[in-house]
């Protein structure tokens, strides 16, 4: 501790006179007090506010100036508590406030020397007047430090306002990055946006393509299906058609036949019937002509009796001449009677053979009409059966349209998904024309930020350098504060000494001297034995029992600074 | 009965109450030097400030061979500080050195009030806090501060 106080400065390295610890009075009081000042501080919050509540009400022209004035303000307070803070008397002694040890060191150091004076004043006036002189060269220093304690504070106050400048500007430059921040993340918005959207692009993109491709391949199977039917369906088309034609030209052909063949049949009817006309005439003829011979040769003997019986013999005569030329006549008549009676029979005859003939022709033809007839049917049948082929064929072909116009519906609807996949794509693509739009704003934007960010940070490092100049010039004053501090130390040690040396001490001061002397030669671990053993590693010095509990102990490390040290590294040291 | 811890312990009585460091109080509990109360006063210009922080060290018979174990009383918004009020300070665990004396183990932990180490945090919330959002972070503590003072 002795040590770390000396590097810490003179200051605290001062002689502390008649100053107790705290005692728990003292720190209830200075609760108290601590207590009083944050209420203050909750007051002044509160004011505060309600000027914020002012200024926010007030328009906002006036922001700046009251901004200042507050900060003013807040500066104006801060230091007013400071200074209350120091004023009150515990915190002076609860912090032990170098500056007022100091002065009261001194003060009492100087009183002491004035009581001093007038005891000794017949034994050592010499020493008394060079007292007298080191106190004047103190008060001279004294007043050197004063200056250059007005000096600092001169200083410092730069260092002030200096550092209340760097605030501002580290506000703007803080404003700044948020707003840049903000910007950012509006930015990375954006950003994250136009990646969905590109995302989305390209999946329509993808469907779009994928769209097409099935429909082209439905275009193409439906080409080729259409063909395909239409080919089928007019093959067959024209295969009915030339049935059709070939059945229609037979029907036609067998009815020219059979009404050629009705037409003979009818001929040959009524040639038949003028044939038997013919034969009945001349069957009558024969009757008539038979009737007349067998009346002309059976000569009724009755009928002759009466002719015979009323006539006389020559009425016989004559009657039987004349019967004998009407005999000849007939008898002449007879063969020409034969002779035409042959004849009509040949020709009766020829006429039945003829008829037979017709007859047989007649049964012929009825055959030939009923296969005629058959062959007609069967034509019949074939054209039906081509008809109920050709129905279904149309069938077919309507079925066929039917799929046809589903798949004309198909595509129109995959047309018109292509056209609104298209239309998305397109609002896709003004969306992301729009949001790079608004990226590249944000990004001039940023850019000009950043610009005046840049320019921001530059004031703010010539600032800093201003400010590490001025914490130069401090450092300096510092270092002469401290070295003429240090002087004065031993300006006072050395009026310590006069004193003792011409045996003016206190008997305290002297008992205080022995103590801080004794401290020195005894062991700082147990603070009891005298230091007769050093570690040869590093020199330092302790009591032999620490140092060989330590070395039982295993911790073989010097207390104070930590080197490795073994049972060999210990040597026995004679006060 | 009068051990060197117990000596070292008298010793280091007289010497707080000879020359007292800033800002810190300690002494022994009436019946038993072992262990001591003691009082931090929060540094200035910091969230501690005006701050009166009790504690409780104990101190065992390998003192000062051994560190004493050190627990603050008071509730503590700290990043080294266990919610149990127990502390997270090298000098107090491996960095022991038998040179220290109370008044120096005060100093170490005032100075750590201020001068956390947010790298191993015993209060992680604490840590995160004093890290990422410092004026929550002075909130926090101001209030421990007024708990102080119950």
């Amino acid at each position: 501790m002795d040590l770390k106080r000396l590097l810490d400065g003179p200051e605290s390295g001062a002689k502390r006179v008649a100053e107790g610890p705290l005692t728990p009075e003292e720190i209830e009081l200075f609760q108290k007090e601590a207590i009083f000042r944050q209420m203050k501080a909750y007051q002044r919050e509160r004011d505060e506010l309600q000027a914020q509540l002012a200024a926010v009400t007030t328009p906002p022209l006036e922001a700046s100036i009251r901004k200042e004035l507050e900060r003013v303000t807040e500066q104006y307070l801060e230091a007013c508590r400071k200074i209350e803070r120091l004023k009150s008397p515990l915190v002076a002694r609860v912090t032990q406030d170098p500056v007022r040890k100091d002065s009261d060191g001194h003060v009492k150091a100087e009183e002491e020397s004035n009581s001093a004076t007038p005891q000794p004043a017949s034994s050592s006036e010499e020493s008394q007047k060079k007292i007298q002189e080191l106190t004047e060269a103190l008060d001279g220093e004294h007043g050197v430090v004063a200056k250059q304690n007005e000096q600092l504070k001169l200083a410092e106050q730069q260092v002030i306002s200096l550092e209340g400048k760097i605030r501002d500007l580290e506000l703007q430059v803080a404003n700044l990055p948020q707003e840049a921040v903000r910007k950012s993340d509006f930015y990375i918005m954006n950003d994250r946006k136009i990646q969905d959207l590109t995302a989305d692009n390209v999946r329509l993109e993808q469907e779009l393509q994928r769209q097409q491709t099935t429909l082209g391949q439905l275009q193409g199977e439906q080409a080729f299906y259409e063909k395909d039917v239409r080919e089928k369906y007019d093959q067959q088309k024209q295969n009915l058609e030339k049935q059709l034609e070939q059945m229609e030209a037979d029907v036609s052909r067998i009815r020219g036949v059979r009404d050629e063949l009705m037409g003979e049949l009818n001929v040959k009817r009524a040639a038949e019937q003028e044939l038997i006309k013919q034969t009945e005439a001349l069957k009558e003829r024969l009757e008539l002509a038979e009737a007349k011979i067998s009346s002309s040769t059976t000569i009724d003997p009755a009928e002759v009796d009466a002719v015979v019986e009323g006539k006389s013999e020559q009425e016989l005569r004559e009657l039987a001449a004349k019967l004998a030329r009407q005999n000849k006549a007939f008898a002449a008549e007879i063969p020409g009677l034969e002779k035409a009676f042959a004849k009509a029979h040949a020709r009766a005859n020829q006429k039945i053979i003829d008829q037979a003939a017709v007859d047989a022709k007649l049964s012929a033809l009825n055959t030939a009409k009923v296969k005629a007839d058959e062959k007609y049917f069967g034509a019949m049948r074939a054209r039906d059966a081509l008809n109920i082929e050709y129905q279904q064929v149309k069938a077919a072909l309507a079925k066929s349209s039917e799929v046809i116009n589903n798949l004309r519906a198909q595509e129109q609807k995959l047309v018109s998904n292509t056209a609104r996949v298209q239309r998305q794509l397109a609002e896709a693509e003004n969306k992301v024309v729009q949001v790079q739009r608004v990226q590249a704003q944000v990004e001039r934007r940023r850019n000009e930020l950043e610009q005046q960010l840049a320019a921001a940070r530059h004031e703010i490092q010539k600032l800093q350098s201003q400010l590490t100049t001025r914490d130069g010039d401090i450092a300096e004053e510092r270092t002469t504060k401290r070295n003429l501090e240090q002087q004065i130390e031993k300006l006072k040690k050395q009026v310590d000494v006069k004193q003792l040396t011409s045996g003016m001490g206190s008997a305290q001061a002297i008992q205080e001297q022995i103590e801080s002397l004794r401290s020195i030669a005894l062991c700082s671990l147990c603070t009891k034995n005298w230091k007769d053993t050093a570690i040869k590693v590093c020199g330092h010095v302790f009591c032999n029992d620490c140092a060989m509990a330590r070395l039982n102990a295993r911790m073989r490390k010097c207390p104070l600074c930590n080197s490795q040290f073994g049972q060999n590294d210990l040597l026995q040291v004679h006060l | 009965m009068s051990t060197t811890a117990r000596k070292r312990l008298m010793r280091d009585f007289k010497r707080i109450q000879q020359d007292p460091t800033g800002g810190v109080s300690a002494s022994p509990v009436p019946e038993d030097i072992l262990m001591w109360n003691a009082v931090i006063i929060g540094p200035d210009d910091t969230p501690f400030e005006d701050g009166t922080f009790r504690l409780i060290l104990k101190f065992d018979e390998s003192y000062p061979t051994k560190p004493p174990v050190v627990r603050f009383l008071s509730e503590m918004f700290h990043p080294n500080v266990y919610p149990s009020g127990e502390l997270c300070l090298d000098i107090l665990q491996n960095r022991w050195s038998p040179t220290f004396d109370v008044s120096a183990i005060l100093t170490s932990i005032q100075s750590l009030l201020n001068d956390p180490n947010t790298a191993s945090p015993a209060n992680v919330e604490a840590a995160n806090m004093f890290r990422d959002h410092r004026s929550q972070y002075s909130k926090r503590v101001r209030e421990t501060v007024e708990k102080s003072w119950l």
